[in-house]
């Protein structure tokens, strides 16, 4: 509830038409009310699935681009490929779990599947993180590529749970989750990645 | 009879079968891709009570903690309470793994007793504060810049008193709560790594963290001064949320 709130406060200073408002604010205002906007659309998402509600900020409200990033500011590249990754979670949501998801034959779970795994994979690539080794746990990934990949493989879980015929897949995606996991817990985290964990 | 069994388990055959003006009814004919069973529906939640008892039942999506443990609870957890003793040891691991997350889920967050707005933390702590949040933790989630925090912090020092603007009395209460939780968990991480029992300090941060926990927990019981049309509005109530799910 208290989330419907804020998403309905942030409506009502058009808070999503940060690229629109360049005119009457300063420079700084407008990154912030862009920051504030991409943390809104993703915490969306991650109360949408916690809360079993339907998305409150709709990804056709909000507009998700790398152009307005300063000096390849790596913590705002990092915003925008979570945002990009909402907007992910936002179809998967639409597609499957919503009140008017459609049920599926095999072939169009199939379909549906491919879909968004070509969707996730193009995300992989453009976040840079395609060609971390999961599996080699003796590697230096920086933390913010492992909370990255745990997004990833979060998402990738919520896809394929619904479909019976993928449980191996489903395990194995969980446990790469949960290697993840440990791995950013046991590395030497930033004080920020601590709230990561927690969420 | 068969087409009218094949409409009840998809409804889209039926609508297929209206607008279409050539069906066939030859049973010689192929069925149609449409007349394939839909073997994929969307997941569904659980009506379930919730632990207090003061309410019905609630709903809670598929993907809710709620309903994960109710389904864990039917389909691994009763079948392991009639197992052979030779899973027994798997028995109890899974159990000790479902009550510990039940502990979570029956953890009721205790209301504030008056209404009482929530208080302004103390400068000296916001001050302390706001470099470590601001370097290390907001950069992961930023609700606010620093520049207009600092100019905000610096104002509400000057203008002390009962008309303090709350909601940047609730940013500046999460601030602090944030950056405490964060370092918390590394602290507790740092003493699982060392092996080290668990210290006093760890008593210390909890009574710490209590006070503003508490104070936050006021700004929600008093959220209706928290719409009206203002950014800082929207940050204060983010940052509650954002509390709530760190909690």
């Amino acid at each position: 509830m208290l989330f419907g709130l804020a998403a309905q406060c942030a409506n009502s200073i058009g808070l999503h038409q940060w690229d629109h408002a360049q005119n009457q604010t300063s420079e700084d205002e407008i990154q912030e009310r862009q920051n504030v906007s991409y943390c809104l659309f993703i915490l969306d998402k991650a109360v949408c699935w916690t809360v079993g509600t339907s998305p409150s900020v709709s990804r056709f409200d909000v507009h998700i681009t790398s152009d307005a990033i300063r000096d390849g500011n790596k913590a705002a590249i990092d915003l925008v490929a979570k945002a990009k990754l909402a907007e992910i979670e936002e179809t998967i949501h639409a597609n499957i779990y919503s009140y008017k998801a459609k049920a599926k034959t095999e072939e169009q779970a199939q379909s549906a599947m491919s879909k968004f795994d070509l969707k996730l994979q193009q995300w992989l690539t453009e976040s840079g993180i395609d060609n971390v080794d999961v599996e080699h746990t003796g590697a230096q990934v920086p933390p913010a590529k492992l909370e990255l990949l745990i997004a990833f493989f979060s998402v990738r879980l919520l896809l394929i749970s619904p479909f019976q015929n993928h449980e191996l897949e489903r395990v194995e995606c969980a446990r790469k989750c949960i290697r993840l996991l440990l791995r950013l817990w046991q590395s030497t985290l930033e004080l920020g990645q601590y709230l990561v964990l927690s969420q | 009879m068969r087409l009218e069994l094949e409409a009840v388990r998809n409804p889209d055959f039926s609508k297929g079968w209206q607008s279409s003006s050539t069906w066939s009814f030859d049973e010689n004919t192929p069925p149609s891709p449409q007349a394939t069973i839909a073997k994929f529906r969307k997941p569904v939640g659980h009506f379930l009570s919730i632990h207090n008892g003061t309410s019905g039942p609630r709903y809670f999506g598929p993907t809710c903690l709620e309903s994960l443990m109710h389904d864990m609870n039917t389909r691994i957890i009763q079948p392991l309470q009639d197992s052979r003793p030779e899973i027994e040891t798997m028995g109890a691991v899974v159990l000790s793994a479902h009550h510990k997350i039940e502990s979570l889920l029956g953890r009721d967050d205790e209301l504030i007793q008056n209404k009482s707005t929530p208080t302004s933390p103390p400068y000296s702590v916001l001050e302390a504060m706001i470099e470590p949040y601001f370097a290390a933790i907001n950069p992961y989630f930023p609700i606010w810049t620093r520049g207009h925090f600092v100019q905000l912090a610096l104002a509400s020092q000057r203008f002390e008193g009962p008309d303090q603007d709350l909601a940047f009395i609730t940013c500046s209460n999460n601030l602090i709560l944030m950056t405490l939780a964060a370092n918390s968990l590394r602290s507790r991480s740092a003493q699982q790594a060392q092996s080290t029992h668990k210290s006093q300090s760890s008593s210390v941060d909890f009574d710490l963290t209590r006070t503003f926990l508490t104070n936050a927990k006021r700004a929600i019981q008093n959220v209706e001064l928290l719409l009206s049309p203002r950014l800082i509005n929207v940050q204060a109530l983010l940052s509650l949320v954002s509390h709530q799910s760190h909690d």
